[in-house]
């Protein structure tokens, strides 16, 4: 970030609710919502219906403001982005200024929310995750290494435990294992991004891991990656965490997740170091592989907890017994 | 001293929009706060199972 006073290029009131809708990062909210969601119906905790849903919207409101917060530290290189620049700030709709109010204004009242709605051990750990998101990942790690999405992915793989914490007032094994899968889900899912988006994280001075090691380490990290988190993904299973849907579903896609992870490994996906296209899901030619492996992230993870979501939502759970999964071994 | 200028019909069109977000966002904030003490309190009270 150059400069925190930059308002000069906003063109004066122009903003409509739906240019501060966007600074929340709607897309990014969803996931949050979802596995938060996951995180506190997973838990053995009950928790009244009401003050669930209230305390997921305090989760997704704080996962907002954190979205608002990064995007106010990270106008300049979002302006620099295509895939980025149309974003409110460096689209000149929303001054940086504003942005920084609104962000710190909805962290504050999502926090809030939170400690009311369910307790404060979940309510500090949201305001740990904003904090974690900015300062550690936005401000200290994005710029500075390769590594940056692999620890700042923690930021991303808080809110089940979140979740969780408030519907328990406290974390277990398998809180922590949920954290694990989306943390270990975010290397892959972002290096596929950042193969046939290269060009664009280049331009704007992010050490990325094509950008700084190259296509051909990158996707080997991936495959690893994969592996890791596809193991890790059924160990649920073992720890009475999933069910037997839990345990198909797991085993499917992570298996169809490996599939790609290799296809992008015999791919030159990245190899190119020429400009990419706008569009998210665009690429050019040779580049196919990332995406395909990119949109299928997402949906992995969707399906992961989506498999918990139905067993436990609907009382539908029951552990595999134990004979039969010492069998497996 | 300030400056004053017109706001253009762009302009009035939107900061009607942003001022009936914050509007609508501030009813929202307040009937949560409401359900949430409402809940909490039967919960106390013990009027209200636990989930």
């Amino acid at each position: 970030m150059t400069d925190l006073t930059t308002n000069q290029a906003v063109q004066p009131g122009i903003a409509l609710p739906s240019d501060y809708v966007a600074l929340l990062k709607p897309r990014v909210m969803s996931l949050v919502v979802f596995t938060a969601l996951v995180g506190l119906v997973a838990a053995p905790g009950a928790m009244h219906p009401v003050l669930a849903l209230i305390s997921i919207f305090a989760i997704a409101l704080g996962g907002g403001a954190a979205g608002a917060l990064n995007m106010w530290f990270d106008a300049d290189i979002d302006a620099k982005m295509q895939r980025t620049c149309r974003r409110p700030i460096p689209a000149g709709r929303i001054g940086r200024n504003d942005a920084l109010a609104f962000g710190l204004f909805l962290s504050f009242v999502s926090i809030l929310l939170l400690g009311a709605a369910a307790n404060y051990f979940a309510a500090l750990f949201l305001a740990f995750t904003i904090f974690f998101y900015v300062v550690i990942y936005s401000m200290g790690l994005k710029r500075r290494t390769p590594q940056n999405i692999v620890i700042g992915g923690a930021a991303g793989a808080f809110p089940p435990m979140i979740g969780w914490a408030a519907a328990t007032g406290s974390f277990d094994a398998n809180a922590v294992l949920l954290f694990s899968i989306i943390f270990l889900w975010t290397p892959p899912h972002f290096w596929a991004l950042a193969l046939y988006k290269r060009s664009d994280y280049a331009a704007a001075g992010i050490p990325m891991m094509p950008v700084v090691k190259g296509a051909a380490s990158t996707r080997l990290q991936i495959l690893v990656y994969a592996i890791l988190v596809t193991v890790l993904g059924i160990v649920p299973v073992f720890t009475g965490l999933g069910g037997a849907l839990y345990a198909a579903v797991s085993v499917l896609s992570g298996g169809l997740f490996l599939f790609l992870a290799v296809r992008v490994v015999l791919s030159r996906a990245g190899d190119d170091p020429g400009p990419g296209q706008a569009e998210l899901y665009q690429v050019k030619k040779g580049d196919k592989a990332a995406r395909d492996l990119f949109a299928f992230s997402i949906m992995y993870l969707f399906i992961l907890f989506g498999a918990l979501l139905v067993e436990h939502g609907t009382g539908s759970h029951s552990p595999l017994p134990i004979a039969f999964l010492q069998g497996l071994i | 001293m300030s400056e004053e200028y017109e706001l253009t019909q762009e302009q009035i069109k939107a900061r009607d929009r942003r001022s009936k977000a914050i509007g609508l966002g501030l009813l929202v904030f307040v009937v949560l706060v409401f359900v949430v003490t409402v809940f909490r309190k039967m919960q106390e009270l013990g009027l209200e199972p636990t989930g």
